[in-house]
């Protein structure tokens, strides 16, 4: 695969063509990708609130990159690589609560929460835990870049795209009334995931475009008609779709989820839909959020792990309980109704002269602007941190 | 082995087999009192570690103290 051969995806959307069969179906591929697409960008691995306490570590398998997210004393979430730098030993393997340190299991080597190695056990000989060669200072546990966005932990892998709050200011900036206020999450009831037989960036294809709504998803028809939404295009850095028509669930003691508070008219009836670029789908409601991040596990396998979060810590506690099984529910619907899709799409594409599909000029625009980054992204790099 | 000796390693087995780790900062350094008389301030400071490891392990107020014992004795920054 070359530059070349992308140059029919970077063009507009009347004319484009979409990203080739070998992004979806090429191992080789797969893992170009990994380095240029998700570990150049800011990428999402985890939700701080699985981490929600000091000492709180999650090892997360990243592409085949061991991470491990850990709480630290100043409440912070880091992000280290899980690897001991004495014999490479993973450090935590599965979801714990480390007591003061992260210790290995191997020779005990210990690092503080903030990665600093703080002992070295017999490192010097029996009861000697010192040696002038090992300088701890320069030893401790290697740093990945991290951020925590609407409960989102992003990593980039690779060190070189820029700061978060500039890579992801557009998308920001679009949901600024919404950033700062706290995020709700309940627990079990608002959390579930799908394992899905495509290539994770299908799902990102299907997520940004309302074009197949009315057929894959019917229900909606009666309230929420295809003319009743709107393309949301940020070029180069996330695209999506919104609605004019969000209708705010009701119980049957006549009850709404508590709202977010001082939101603009937009947001009444408003909802809107993006992917940040590259793995993560999230949606906006006056009431509740969701989020969902795409974990790519193979070319043709992804792990689509869903959060759904609320606007205020009561709706969390059990007098909404009944209430936000219906919305599990219902979203759970929505997004299993797209699996045939995904799954489709990604069999499709082992149709060898499929030639990467031709958009609608109208209703294609957002999963364009995705396959023209995936596109840049492959032939001119990211934009590198100045 | 001596009496007392057999006691602790039987209680440090123990600890080990169900995981106790906050029972072991307290047997190790009991260990590490016990061999100092016996073998010196290597054996001593060979325990004194494994305590220290398993009070840094489990957030145990001691590692202060245990800390401070290894240093004084050269064997800890």
């Amino acid at each position: 695969m070359t530059a070349h051969d992308l140059s029919a995806v970077l063009t507009s959307v009347a004319t484009a063509r979409g990203l080739p069969n070998e992004h979806y179906v090429s191992d080789e591929m797969f893992e170009i990708e990994k380095e240029q697409v998700l570990f150049d960008n800011w990428s999402a691995i985890g939700f701080a609130k699985d981490v929600p306490e000091t000492g709180d570590a999650l090892p997360v398998d990243f592409l085949g990159m061991p991470l491990l997210a850990v709480r630290g004393k100043d409440d912070a979430v880091r992000v280290y690589q899980n690897t001991c730098r004495h014999r490479g030993m993973i450090l935590v393997s599965e979801k714990k609560k480390v007591g003061g340190v992260i210790r290995c299991p191997y020779h005990s080597w210990c690092y503080a929460l903030s990665g600093e190695l703080v002992a070295t056990p017999h490192v010097g000989g029996p009861g000697h835990n010192t040696h002038e060669e090992i300088r701890r200072g320069e030893l401790g546990l290697i740093e990945i870049r991290s951020h925590v966005w609407r409960d989102i932990i992003f990593v980039n892998i690779s060190g070189t795209a820029p700061d978060f709050t500039d890579y992801a200011a557009e998308a920001i900036r679009a949901w600024g009334e919404f950033e700062g206020k706290p995020l709700y999450h309940s627990g079990a009831d608002s959390s579930f995931s799908f394992d899905v037989a495509c290539n994770w960036k299908l799902a990102v294809e299907n997520y940004c475009e309302s074009y197949h709504l009315p057929w894959v998803h019917p229900g909606l028809n009666s309230y929420s008609r295809l003319e009743d939404h709107y393309h949301i295009e940020e070029p180069g850095k996330f695209s999506g779709q919104g609605t004019l028509v969000y209708r705010p669930m009701i119980s049957e003691d006549s009850r709404r989820f508590p709202d977010f508070g001082a939101l603009s008219e937009k947001w009444e009836a408003g909802a809107e839909y993006i992917t940040l670029y590259p793995n993560v789908l999230l949606g906006v409601h006056r009431d509740h959020a969701f989020a969902i991040i795409l974990e790519p596990k193979a070319k043709d396998r992804t792990v689509e792990h869903v959060e759904i979060y609320y606007a205020a810590e009561e709706a969390t506690g059990p007098k909404w309980e009944a209430m936000r099984r219906v919305n599990s529910k219902m979203w759970y619907g929505v997004f299993e109704e797209d699996l045939f899709v995904v799954e489709g799409m990604q069999k499709g594409r082992n149709g060898r002269y499929f030639d990467g599909g031709k958009f609608s000029p109208v209703m294609d625009g957002p999963t364009h602007l995705f396959h023209h980054w995936v596109a840049s992204q492959l032939t001119e790099g990211p934009v590198a941190a100045e | 082995m001596q009496p007392n000796e057999e006691h602790l390693d039987r209680r440090l087995r123990d600890a080990h087999a169900c995981g106790d780790k906050q029972a072991l900062v307290g047997l190790y350094a009991e260990a590490a009192e016990m061999k100092e008389e016996a073998q010196g301030i290597d054996a001593e400071c060979y325990y004194l570690t494994l305590a220290y490891v398993y009070a840094l392990d489990t957030g145990a107020a001691e590692a202060r103290d245990l800390h401070a014992r290894l240093k004084a004795r050269g064997r800890e920054e």
